[in-house]
């Protein structure tokens, strides 16, 4: 690592800085502060952590800004901190910014002294400087950087004028080499430190040997791994378990003794308390996580922002629809008419890609809401205080209490619920979650229970659709209990979370938050949205004699493929004439509103008749019957999600991850389907002897999937 | 004794750790959980689990079950403290 030579010319070009702080110490704000609008948005190679990136102009040249994922120790126990620790102890570093929230001093200052091992050039930003004061401290930060030996410079990221200082102190401070002796060790640790340092192999260790070794000592094996013999490495785990008993303690916790013992003797010099403050977070904390309060708080939390995304959501979704249904589909099929160009081309363009577009449109408003408040529940602090109060459900599942919000998502729409799984830290957590996301019933599947309903049970209809509702929350318990002991066995990760102090919620963070989620659909998922339904929408309108433009109607090859598939259905009591369910099925996987205007439209072709209002219920009366049509909404609940569901799922875990999930949906809401229909009516018992099989064969394929998923989750 | 027999609202210090894993310990270090600190039960969640726990002026929650390797005993200072608190209070229960 030369970094001796660009600590010379100060900054030069193709200089990396690096922003690296605990989580919501404020770097996010910083980056967005001196990049500007200029950034980027991608992920770390390899995994889906999202990286930031963005270009700093200095007098001297443009430096590289990475904003990193919050990190409170460098030994790594998530996929974030993992990407973190990796970039910072990769070589590639040229200055580390520290930033530390200084009304939580303490904590903060620990990162702040493994940092400061790394020797690399670094400065501490002194965040929330405003909060500090507030909290009756006062922080001599010029001392702190006499004590530390680099640069500090007190800032608050929220004003506009700090700004500016942040891009003079880069520009201005002699920029040195971290201050390496931070921690005077007991001897026994020291002789311990400097004998196996010599005999540490430098293999591509960017990090110093020493610093490799109390990595080591810490708990992170990763970096002595390739620079020791198999039998060095045995012989100084014996010598550490010795040095251990020698010292009554774990080596760990000597160390971490010591980081707190400097970083006690730093804050008592530098930090003097003018007032004790009760803090505002703590007395609404008193309220909002009350005993008997605090569920019933959550759950109006809930209802309120959820309902106000889905209503505000759903009222722009049908002008969003029209507009770009008139915009993508009408005109140009009109535009291709006037052109008189072939049929198959318009039924390509118009109704292949337009409607893809139209799709993909459509979940825009629903989707910039649902972010717009999941961006305010974070940003506010009470999505911390959500995990806390639901942490107890998720637990036996083996799931943090975050990934509670997730699934209160999911039954206003699975798409924006998938994409809320990014709340989650890891990768395990996430992927479980979505696997579990499609049980709860989403907004589209309630037209068909209420259609299904409205036909057979209309005195009970709101006790039928709740059934439906509390089934898909059972069998999401389950399928959590299964994946845990299957697909997912990894180790369950222990809780810690901080409760951060409460913010009000910025407007053009949150903005800046969503627009970024929103657009990240838009084109990766939308990409994926945009193929399927043009290959869908391409077999619909294709007809069995090779025209265009038969959707829906009996000529159309989905159709055709329709009927040849319903024998598959049949012993969920879908008979042969009942083949528009099965096409209602296929387009339902567009979007699950679709499955019903399939229907209706096929079974009023076939009965040739325009059906009216009235008489639709009539109709549906005469191709099911009543336990059919519960079987049938069984089958919608559970089985494959819509394709925006799907593409954000894909967008999030990858190819196989999504197949394995729609295979399993589907089997599952098959054998559902299957067992209450032929247990209720159909008693025909060999179908639930063979459902039973193939449920038995599911858990153990999902089991003897379970290491592959293990790497997956581990990338 | 350990970190979840304690009534909310008392202050106790940090003795040490029972045996457990290694990572979690890790992470609970890195928080600041080390001996002789200071910490102040707040609360429990409302079914009983997690507990929110109070040091270094930041609020932290732990899962019940795994913050049972945190031991503690009740009063302001470590045993080895210069006021030697814990010699008359060492191996005592905090109910
Ligand atoms: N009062 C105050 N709030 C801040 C300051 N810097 C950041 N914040 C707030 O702290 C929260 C977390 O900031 P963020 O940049 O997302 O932190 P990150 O997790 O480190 O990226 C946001 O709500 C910010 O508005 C500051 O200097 N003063
Ligand atoms: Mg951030």
């Amino acid at each position: 690592m030369d970094l001796g030579k660009k600590t010379e010319e100060n900054i030069v070009n193709n200089f990396t800085i690096a922003l690296a702080g605990n989580p919501n110490c404020g770097k996010t704000s910083i980056f967005n502060n001196i990049t500007g609008g200029k950034q980027q948005i991608g992920n770390w190679p390899g995994v889906t952590v999202e990286r930031k990136e963005g270009k700093l102009a200095l007098p001297q040249g443009e430096a590289r800004v990475v904003d990193l994922p919050g990190i409170y120790s460098l030994v790594a126990s998530s996929q974030d901190e993992q990407v973190a620790r990796d970039f910072l102890m990769g070589g590639e570093v040229s200055l580390i910014v520290n930033v530390v929230d200084s009304s939580n001093l303490e904590r903060n200052l620990y990162l702040t002294t493994q940092l400061l091992e790394l020797n690399i050039p670094m400065v501490i930003l002194l965040n929330m400087y405003d909060l500090s004061i507030q909290k009756g401290l006062d922080i001599d930060s010029c001392l702190m950087q006499r004590l530390l030996s680099v640069p500090v410079l007190p800032i608050n990221a929220i004003n506009k004028q700090d700004n500016q200082a942040i891009k003079d102190f880069f520009i201005e401070m002699p920029i040195k080499k971290g201050y390496k002796e931070t921690l005077s060790l007991p001897n026994e640790l020291e002789d311990f430190l400097n004998k196996w340092s010599s005999l540490v192999v430098d293999n591509d260790l960017y990090i110093d040997k020493k610093n490799a070794l109390i990595r080591y000592l810490e708990g992170d094996e990763s970096y002595l791994k390739s620079s020791l013999s198999e039998n060095l490495t045995k012989q100084m785990n014996q010598e550490i378990k010795e040095l251990e008993s020698l010292l009554k303690d774990p080596s760990d916790v000597i160390l971490a003794d010591y980081r707190y013992g400097f970083i006690n003797g730093i804050c008592q010099k530098t930090v003097r308390i003018k007032k004790t403050v009760t803090s505002i977070s703590a007395q609404i904390d008193g309220v909002v996580l009350n005993k008997y309060l605090g569920i019933p708080i959550f759950l109006v939390v809930m209802y309120m922002s959820f309902g106000f995304a889905m209503t505000l959501g759903n009222y722009f979704v049908s002008y969003f629809d029209r507009f770009f249904g008139w915009l993508f589909v009408d005109s140009l099929r009109g535009l291709l008419e006037g052109m008189s160009s072939p049929q198959w081309i318009i039924s390509l363009v118009a109704e292949g890609m337009g409607a893809g577009l139209q799709t993909v449109a459509t979940f825009v408003p629903v989707i910039f809401f649902m972010f717009f408040i999941l961006s305010i529940l974070e940003d506010s602090g009470y999505m911390a205080r959500a995990a806390f109060i639901t942490d107890r459900f998720m637990k036996s599942i083996g799931l943090p209490g975050k990934s509670f919000v997730p699934k209160l998502v999911g039954f206003g729409c699975t798409v924006p619920a998938i994409m809320a799984t990014r709340t989650l830290e890891k990768k395990r957590d996430r992927y479980m979650t979505i696997f579990m996301v499609p049980f709860m019933s989403c907004g589209a599947r309630f037209p068909v229970y209420a259609m299904l309903t409205a036909s057979f049970f209309p005195q009970s209809s709101g006790l039928i659709v709740f059934s439906i509702y509390l089934l898909g929350i059972v069998l999401a318990i389950l399928t959590g209990l299964l994946l845990k002991n299957s697909l997912f066995k990894g180790e369950i990760s222990e809780f810690i979370m901080e409760l951060p102090p409460y913010h009000q919620p910025r407007f053009k963070h949150i903005m800046l938050h969503t627009w970024r989620r929103l657009r990240d659909f838009i084109f990766r998922a939308g990409k994926v949205i945009l193929l399927m339904v043009f290959i869908l929408g391409f077999f619909n309108s294709l007809g069995i004699d090779g025209s265009f433009g038969n959707e829906n109607n009996d000529k159309s090859l989905l159709t055709t493929v329709g009927k040849a598939v319903t024998p598959v259905f049949k012993p969920m009591g879908i008979e042969q004439n009942n083949w528009p369910a099965t096409v209602g099925l296929f387009t339902g996987i567009f979007a699950k509103e679709a499955a019903l205007g399939t229907m209706t439209s096929l079974y009023s072709q076939i009965e040739g008749q325009r059906i009216e209002e009235t008489s639709i219920n009539q109709l549906i009366q005469r191709y099911f019957n009543p336990w059919s049509a519960y079987a049938f909404m069984i089958f919608v609940l559970i089985y494959c999600p819509c394709l925006a569901a799907l593409a954000a799922a894909f967008r999030e875990m990858g190819a196989m991850m999504t197949l394995l999930m729609s295979v399993y949906l589907t089997s599952l809401a098959w054998i559902g389907a299957t067992v209450f229909y032929q247990v209720a009516h159909g008693h025909d018992y060999k179908w639930v002897i063979i459902s039973i099989f193939m449920l038995i064969f599911m858990v153990i394929s999902l089991r003897s999937l379970g290491g592959w998923a293990d790497k997956k989750v581990k990338q | 004794m350990t970190l979840i027999d304690k009534n909310p609202h008392e202050q106790c210090v940090i003795t040490g750790f029972a045996p457990g894993s290694k990572k979690y310990r890790a992470r609970l270090l890195a928080m600041g959980l080390t001996r002789g600190t200071r910490v102040k039960l707040i609360r429990r969640a409302p079914m009983g689990d997690p507990l929110e726990i109070e040091l270094r002026g930041f609020r932290l929650t732990l899962r019940r079950d795994e913050a049972s390797i945190v031991l503690i005993q009740i009063g302001r200072h470590d045993g080895r403290g210069p006021h030697g608190f814990g010699k008359k209070n060492r191996g005592k229960h905090c109910e």
